[in-house]
């Protein structure tokens, strides 16, 4: 038998009194069944339907059960909980009596939760939710403390060292990023996986959807190369095809499949989306290096399961003390061991996302306030209206307790109303929000499920909503004495005006905060797009190539780059042309450490310095200016004489005096100094577009073992849309590489500065629905203060008054009104610019052009809003409005 | 209750199926009948109101089957028309009757 869902099982059992429960949810288990027969998913969609429809008549069933002659909602009852279906029942039909007014309050409320919901849906995939491994709580990354700060990467001998000789440790687990082409396929194309030790899949218990894992016997040289691969990477090369005998061939070498991951699985870094899994031992084939020998270079992530009885102190001892004695073994200085929680991996995503992710969620509820704000102010209309009803009540017997538990049942009716379509939104705009973040330039992949966690915290949002609303639109209502309530009718013009006119002046508040924030990350992204990079961005296009196979050696990738290089600069569109190992603008780039002759470094002064190897031409090609010496050119294309171009900020830091040109450097600790500095190029924004230049250098592309690289070409205007050309010239030059990228650097810019325009993006939308929700308010007040005052302003026309001069006086009330909010949120401004602060970039946090433009902005809603209540009022008939009782 | 009381249009449906299926009308029965025969989609909820109200009345009776396996084990609540439900239906069948005599084709054009 097919089971219903269990949400709309869950939502008629929560409805149905326990003795209707057994018949009832048996009919809709049985009609789910026979509906399932035919199609699953109209058998769903009917079980929903039923429970949403059902849940109404449900409880007013339920009610009538238990009230038993009680017509009168207000009850003097025997127990806490006694009459409260009651209660909410009669909330239910006085919102279904005011449809207008509660629709409204109901898309206040499920905007505002909506855009929370959907914030901590991004936070919950991000920062809280733990890969999905076996007890990924225990899980600890292994870090080293260095003098420039945390180190990520250690050696593979270092890792078996750790691993064999631990003893509190259940499991030390290797991975590392890998990068490869897949050939075989119809073209060859770039993927992206892990390499990881034998132990990966078992110790950390990988989910799988068929096949096996990896087990420490693939670990081994020798043994027959496997592969684990995605579920998603299976479903797009392989369809439905059977496991059995596929394999895959990565960087020219083949690996049989044996393992298929859960989809639920992408790899150990969060937002990257692994498609390939191999075992270590077989690093050399798809890297054409024997990294597992070099005892040098670190480049393994090392996740620690402990044993079930070992503290984190104890292991954190143990790993000290061994990976110290390695360290001294090889006379290196010794590293203190940092363990940190690797429940969710080792990705930089959460600790870059963080406090983004946290001033948009507090900026977020900043929007959820205003929209309890405007409920209140709808409630205060409707309390208004019921205040005769309260009073009966009141005068009747019932507890003041009873009348705000009332209020409290309404808006509770209203925010889990609102809560529900909030889920809703935010399932429908996660994958919007998801796809504005990135990852090093390229587009995130991360699972943002709407689980247990995300429906605790909406339903904690809503019944936080529900509270501040009540208690918001109790505000009035509970200081007064039934006595005044009857009496007071309809007579008064200016009583019950002023907690309205508060909760309007608290929204205007809150919107000059988060409007003034949202300019604020708005300049800050103007100010990065505006940022000089140094070099002409928009017109120099960038194809990355990475070597097809492990035969393709250094002397081979150099000849592929000069017929890459002859191809591309004989298309028309293109002016200049040259190779970089790497392209700017792409988080990364590699390190080396300098021993500069004639200056003598502090003891903890990190000599180690970003640096670029590229091929005659790079400059002009890249418009760098060369403001000392020369750029490299026919002089620079062999092994010898060494030589190197310095920027400007390397230049000012050893050379202070000016003359960089002929002085002389060394990469090593020992040798002569023979690199002789030939030029000094301007700086340029090389690895982030927010970050100001550091001190770096440019070594001759020939100079180096390299095996894949960038090719910079600099287009004509009209050749930017054209990158397809160069793809294809580029392709022509061979088969030793694969592309695996092509853009232009204004695109890469643009991706590079991705956490900002995301920020921005949710920053703007949470301030335009805060605002508008502030002039519905405000329109809403001054739309009741004008009705209230018809008569008032009847005898103002009848006296004299000109319809202009009552528009004004209805705008001037209202922009007063607006003008105490505004003037109450500067503080508010000031103190969530601070808050911004270390997101902002160019522009101050007390910056006087967004303040005021936040108050033009806030004075314009305002003027909108209240444009039509002012004409109602300059269309008052005095004759009419006077005769009204 | 009051005694001659007529039906609502929906309770009278709920009645009729109850009466058509005789032995087997519980709430998927009667709400299949009545959406075979209307057209009209019922809720479960709204569907047991009715039958709860009509219970109330007096005009059906209902019992709890022994438990069926389709239902995952769950007992069906069985409803039977009492006399007085029959009554009640033959009332409102003959006040609609005596209201319907002489209505003419035509004059159901409206205007």
């Amino acid at each position: 038998m097919v089971r219903p869902p269990r949400v709309p099982l869950w939502l008629m059992r929560l409805s149905l009194a326990r003795a209707e429960r057994e018949p009832v949810i048996g009919d809709l288990v049985e009609e789910f069944g026979t509906r399932a027969l035919t199609g699953r998913r109209s058998a769903t969609v009917w079980a929903w339907q039923q429970a949403l429809r059902s849940f109404v008549p449900n409880l007013e069933r339920r009610a009538s059960h238990r009230q038993a002659g009680r017509r009168l909602a207000m009850t003097k009852g025997t127990g806490p909980m006694d009459g409260l279906i009651t209660d909410a029942r009669f909330a239910l039909r006085l919102l279904r009596r005011q449809p207008l007014m509660t629709l409204i309050a109901w898309l206040s409320l499920t905007a505002g939760l909506g855009l929370n919901i959907l914030l901590f849906t991004l936070a919950n995939a991000i920062l809280l939710r733990p890969l999905p491994l076996v007890d990924p709580d225990r899980l600890l990354v292994m870090l080293s403390q260095r003098p420039t700060g945390l180190n990520h990467n250690f050696s593979y001998r270092d890792y078996v060292a750790l691993r064999d000789s631990a003893t509190t440790v259940e499991a030390l687990v290797a991975y590392s990023r890998s990068e490869a082409s897949l050939t075989g396929t119809e073209r060859t194309e770039p993927v992206r996986g892990e390499a990881v030790s034998g132990n990966f899949f078992g110790a950390l218990g990988v989910p799988l959807r068929t096949g096996r894992g990896l087990t420490p016997a693939d670990d081994v040289a020798g043994a027959p190369p496997a592969v684990v691969v995605s579920e998603r990477f299976w479903r797009s090369h392989f369809g439905s095809a059977r496991l059995a005998g596929q394999t895959l061939t990565l960087n020219g070498s083949a690996f049989s499949i044996v393992g298929i991951a859960s989809s639920a699985f992408q790899g150990m870094q969060l937002g990257m989306d692994a498609s390939f899994w191999v075992p270590l031992a077989h690093m050399k084939q798809l890297t054409g290096s024997d990294w597992l020998g070099r005892a040098t270079v670190s480049w393994l992530t090392l996740i620690v399961r402990p044993r079930a009885q070992a503290t984190p102190s104890a292991v954190q001892q143990e790993l000290n003390a061994r990976l110290g004695a390695l360290f001294t073994d090889r006379g290196r200085q010794s590293e203190a061991v940092v363990l940190q929680p690797g429940a969710r991996g080792d990705s930089d995503l959460p600790a870059r996302l963080q406090s983004p992710l946290l001033l948009l969620m507090l900026a977020g509820w900043l929007v959820l306030l205003v929209a309890c704000l405007n409920v209140a102010n709808l409630q205060l209309v409707r309390t208004e209206a019921r205040r005769l009803e309260f009073a009966v009540r009141s005068a009747l017997g019932a507890a003041r307790g009873q009348i705000v538990r009332l209020l409290l049942l309404d808006a509770l009716v209203l925010a889990s109303a609102a809560g529900m379509a909030g889920v809703v939104i935010a399932a429908a705009m996660k994958d919007r929000a998801v796809a504005l973040m990135a990852i090093f330039g390229r587009p995130v992949s991360v699972a943002t499920p709407i689980d247990l966690r995300v429906v605790g915290a909406a339903l904690l949002f809503s019944l936080a909503a529900a509270i501040i609303v009540a208690l918001l639109s109790t505000l009035r209502l509970t200081f007064r004495q039934p006595a005044a309530m009857l009496g007071d009718g309809r007579t008064s013009t200016t009583r019950g005006r002023t907690p309205r006119r508060g909760l309007v002046a608290a929204q205007f508040a809150l919107a000059m905060a988060l409007v003034t924030g949202a300019a604020l990350l708005v300049r800050t992204l103007e100010n990065l797009r505006s940022t000089d990079l140094g070099f002409d961005a928009s017109r120099i296009a960038v194809i990355e190539v990475a070597p097809a196979t492990t035969s393709v050696d250094p002397a081979a990738a150099r000849t592929y780059f000069d017929e890459a290089l002859r191809r591309v600069s004989a298309l028309p569109g293109v002016e200049r042309a040259a190779v970089a190992h790497v392209m700017p603008l792409d988080f990364g780039g590699s390190r080396m450490s300098v021993d500069v002759q004639g200056y003598s470094p502090q003891p903890d002064e990190d000599m180690e310095l970003n640096f670029v190897l590229v091929t005659p031409g790079y400059f002009d090609t890249m418009g760098i200016p060369v403001l000392q010496g020369r750029e490299f050119d026919g002089r620079d294309v062999g092994q010898t004489p060494r030589r190197v171009i310095v920027n400007e900020a390397m230049a000012r830091r050893f050379w202070p005096g000016g003359a960089a040109v002929g002085r002389f450097v060394r990469w090593l600790d020992s040798g002569p100094y023979d690199i002789e500095v030939v030029g000094v190029a301007a700086n340029v924004h090389y690895r982030m577009v927010r970050e100001e230049p550091r001190p770096s250098f440019y070594v001759p592309f020939a100079q180096a073992p390299v095996r894949g690289g960038v090719i910079h070409a600099r287009l004509a205007p009209n050749w930017t849309g054209r990158l397809d050309e160069l793809r294809r010239a580029v392709a022509a030059a061979g088969p030793a590489m694969a592309i695996a990228r092509t853009s232009t650097l204004g695109e890469q810019a643009e991706r590079n500065i991705a956490d900002e325009r995301m920020v921005g993006a949710i920053g703007v939308t949470l301030a335009s629905v805060a605002l508008l929700l502030a002039a519905i308010g405000l329109y809403a007040t001054m739309a009741f203060i004008v009705g209230r005052r018809t008569r008032e302003i009847g005898v103002r026309l009848a006296l004299g008054a000109t319809a202009p001069e009552v528009s004004r006086m209805v705008v001037r009330e209202s922009l007063g009104l607006v003008g105490s909010g505004i003037g109450a949120g500067l503080f508010l401004a000031l103190w969530a610019g601070r808050a911004l602060e270390s997101q902002l970039y160019g522009v101050g946090a007390a910056d006087p052009l967004s303040l005021l433009g936040a108050a033009l902005v806030l004075a314009t809603a305002a003027l909108l809003a209240s444009w039509v209540p002012a004409r109602r009022a300059s269309h008052v008939d005095p004759v009419v409005a006077l005769r009204e009782p | 209750m009051r005694r001659g009381e007529t039906l609502g249009e929906f309770e009278q449906m709920v009645l009729l199926a109850v009466v058509l299926l005789g032995h087997d009308a519980y709430g998927t029965t009667i709400r299949r009948e009545i959406e075979e025969r209307t057209g009209r989609s019922i809720a479960i909820g709204a569907l047991y109101t009715a039958l709860d109200r009509l219970e109330r009345k007096g005009y059906v009776a209902s019992t709890l089957s022994d438990p069926t396996p389709q239902r995952g084990g769950r007992a069906k609540r069985i409803f039977r028309v009492r006399p007085s439900g029959a009554a009640a239906l033959t009332r409102s069948r003959e006040a609609l009757a005596r209201m319907w005599a002489g209505v003419r084709p035509d004059l159901l054009k409206g205007r």
